[in-house]
């Protein structure tokens, strides 16, 4: 089936005829892109700043990106986590590749938290960086996951790959409850959670702003995650291709030559 | 004076956070829409189960 500019939509919704988009991911990326420009106007213009007792003022509005982009991280490596699991039972390449593509937008998701998260702490604390729990446990998260997409670059085999991946993919999990739970089981400077108890320590439009980023960021993470794993499946797809190809060159140089073809290039061989 | 300077102040780290998320993640999709073009042109189109 092939598909050109001219069948596939029109307008907006007109698909590129050779990327990862597909009408559903195409519709979701125009809800994105407008609620984008609504929250925008919510957490810039319509929301007040805080005035409250332990008042921020107008750098409150970094919050309504910093605690999203957070809540999207922990998601990705939830994700990846799970898909990992998944892997290891199926060893199915499509498992991996969501695990692959969950990781890399998690680690966009982290670095966004560490970037506005040290912004808000150079006004509020005075310092860019403090050997806090929460901070020092996001920063190995960042590392830890850096790790992960580099492992994936470093081994060429597809299976070893997918299975070592994997198994860091879980183990580096473990991490992620910690980096949550440090403000409560260690001392911080980092504030608790602002909506996780019945009684917010916002309200009004500056709550509104604030869950309004974090349905926005889960929108964003699930359309992102449309186009990523696409992408990696593609990848794989071609990936696998040039190694049956290789084979075959191979196979074909070694009849050519009059041997024997050796075992690791014959289908049985399993290479 | 000083209460409308702090403001000022506050306001160009709010920029500053606010452009950084826009260029961070903008950018970031950028390159997953160009990278998945790029990839999709060399995969037949009956292997793009998604189109």
């Amino acid at each position: 089936m092939t598909s050109t500019p001219s069948d596939t939509g029109a307008g907006l919704l007109r698909l590129h005829p050779d990327g990862t988009a597909s009408r559903g991911s195409r519709i979701l990326g125009i809800v994105v892109l407008v609620s984008s420009v609504a929250f925008l106007y919510v957490a810039l213009v319509a929301s007040a700043p805080d005035r409250s007792l332990d008042a921020q003022g107008e750098l409150v509005r970094i919050m309504y990106v910093h605690v999203p982009s957070a809540i999207a991280c922990y998601t990705a490596f939830f994700v990846t986590a799970v898909a990992s699991g998944m892997y290891l039972w199926r060893r199915t390449t499509g498992w991996d590749a969501l695990a692959a593509s969950s990781a890399e937008i998690g680690v966009v998701f982290t670095a966004l938290t560490l970037l506005t998260g040290s912004i808000w702490g150079h006004t509020t604390w005075g310092t860019w960086w403090e050997w806090d729990p929460r901070l020092t446990s996001t920063a190995l998260m960042f590392v830890l996951y850096l790790g992960y997409l580099a492992l994936r670059r470093a081994i060429l085999d597809p299976t070893s790959r997918a299975k070592q991946s994997a198994i860091l993919g879980i183990i580096a999990f473990i991490n992620v409850p910690i980096v949550h739970y440090s403000v409560d089981w260690w001392r911080s400077l980092h504030q608790t959670a602002t909506v996780a108890s019945l009684d917010p320590q916002i309200d009004g439009l500056r709550l509104f702003a604030l869950m309004f980023g974090m349905v926005l960021a889960m929108l964003l993470y699930v359309w992102l995650m449309m186009h990523r794993f696409r992408l990696a499946y593609a990848e794989a797809a071609l990936e696998s291709k040039g190694l049956d190809q290789a084979l075959a060159e191979r196979r074909a140089e070694a009849r050519a030559d009059g041997g024997s073809v050796p075992p690791s290039v014959t289908p049985e061989g399993g290479s | 004076m000083p209460v409308v300077l702090a403001e000022a102040s506050a306001w160009s780290y709010v920029t500053v956070t606010y452009v950084a998320t826009v260029g961070l993640l903008g950018g970031y999709t950028a390159w997953i829409l160009r990278r998945g073009r790029k990839v999709g042109r060399q995969l037949p189109p009956e292997e793009r189960t998604w189109s």
